[in-house]
């Protein structure tokens, strides 16, 4: 998974970024990218932020990708840049203390 | 006919663009759409008449038009639309359905949209919004319905839950919708895996009921007081319930959350995200048997009408 390493104060504000830019064009909070903590490795303790070419490209109306407003260039900037995107194993973000088993035991 | 002013052609349903094709009225919205498909290169085929139309259905495809330059609604796709909600309303489910968004406009904002509330959930992480489908990337990517179901009305004896999907492929669980509080314990969810089973989790584990052999079809949980049944639906086999129970467990509580391509939970329990394109999803109070197996047909006939996906 590719993007960015924050800590939980900054995951917050970006989320809230996000919400804001949409409801300042008068439009419902119906994207935004989440954060994840980060159970292992490195960055244990941190949040992860998605922002791949993938995610930066996902159509939210037909015309309009999150890469195509403003708010989310200077958000990324402030980030670091394009380029201050990590990857981050996927496995790190599974808290190893969550049950493995797939269902839950049947009663009654 | 020919707009003067713009140098193009519409219709007269209603005011359609069609650009460079000619517009040639025939038939019904079907039969236009089958002709499209053969001549639709510089010919428009549109409807000879319209359809029924229902106030929810046109408060709908307006709302879903409202999201953005290039979000259109094909007058076959508004037919179907319209159609599903007049069929929901003659099984007497409409008012059971809680949330039940409609994700094949290749879009978040207009995928985002409930058909029954117009609530608006929030697409989070990785999803991709495909033509007739969404997917998640099965480690981020989910939809929040943003609603808490028992402010909805919906308790542990009396939920339904329900979608349409390719089945999940984790050999440790997808959900496809879901959410659970306080492991093995209170659990509102419809989990989809190859090969294994589809469960259905109404009230608590006791409302855990399974089938196996997936395929892209329809699966619907409802839980009415004491007895839970699992329904499927798919070209192959047309619809079954597949699964009943009769639960004698006095925990009967439903989780405060609840989202789509993954459980939503808490206490780090796991959230099973789903991999597989998912068509359609929803939940709400509990359906008697004759309702789901109605929902299922509609279901299938919205989608398939609406998109090129076909259940097998």
């Amino acid at each position: 998974m590719i993007g960015f390493v924050v800590t939980g104060q900054t995951a917050a504000y970006v989320l809230d970024a996000i919400r804001l830019a949409q409801e300042s064009r008068n439009v419902p909070h119906y994207w935004t990218i989440g954060s994840y903590p980060i159970y292992q490795g490195e960055h244990t303790g941190k949040f992860f932020l998605p922002a791949s070419d993938e995610v930066l490209a996902t159509k939210l109306t037909k015309n309009l990708t999150p890469i195509d407003l403003p708010e989310a260039m200077q958000l990324i900037t402030a980030l670091g840049g394009l380029d201050a995107r990590l990857y981050v194993d996927p496995v790190s973000l599974i808290d190893p203390l969550a049950p493995a088993e797939d269902t839950a035991p049947v009663e009654g | 006919m020919w707009d003067k002013l713009e140098n193009q052609y519409v219709t007269n349903y209603p005011g359609e663009v069609v650009g460079t094709r000619v517009p040639i009225k025939y038939g019904t919205a079907q039969q236009a759409s089958v002709l499209n498909h053969i001549l639709g290169k510089d010919l428009y085929f549109y409807a000879e008449s319209g359809c029924p139309t229902d106030p929810d259905g046109l408060a709908y495809i307006a709302a879903i038009e409202a999201t953005g330059l290039g979000t259109v609604v094909t007058p076959v796709q508004k037919c179907a639309i319209h159609q599903f909600y007049i069929s929901a309303k003659a099984s007497g489910y409409y008012n059971l359905i809680s949330r039940m968004p409609f994700p094949i406009w290749g879009a978040a904002a207009p995928n985002a949209i409930c058909m029954k509330s117009l609530a608006v959930g929030t697409f989070t992480g990785g999803v991709t919004h495909g033509p007739g489908y969404v997917q998640g990337d099965g480690v981020t990517g989910h939809y929040k319905f943003n609603v808490n179901p028992q402010t909805l009305g919906l308790t542990g004896t009396n939920s339904s839950i329900w979608g349409i999907s390719q089945p999940g492929l984790n050999a440790f669980g997808e959900c496809l919708i879901g959410g659970e509080q306080s492991f093995a314990f209170i659990n509102f969810t419809l989990y989809r895996r190859l090969s294994i089973n589809t469960t259905a989790y109404l009230g608590n584990q006791a409302g855990s009921v399974a089938t196996a052999t997936h395929q892209h079809d329809f699966f619907g949980g409802t839980r009415v007081g004491t007895r839970i049944t699992l329904h499927r639906r798919n070209n192959t086999n047309g619809h079954a319930i597949v699964a009943t129970r009769i639960s004698t467990s006095t925990n009967t509580a439903i989780p405060p959350f609840i989202s789509a391509l993954r459980r939503e939970e808490q206490l780090g329990l796991g959230a099973r995200y789903f991999t597989q394109q998912a068509n359609l999803y929803g939940f709400g109070l509990g359906f008697t048997d004759q309702q789901m197996q109605d929902l299922s047909l509609h279901a299938k006939v919205l989608l398939e009408t609406c998109t090129g996906v076909v259940l097998t």
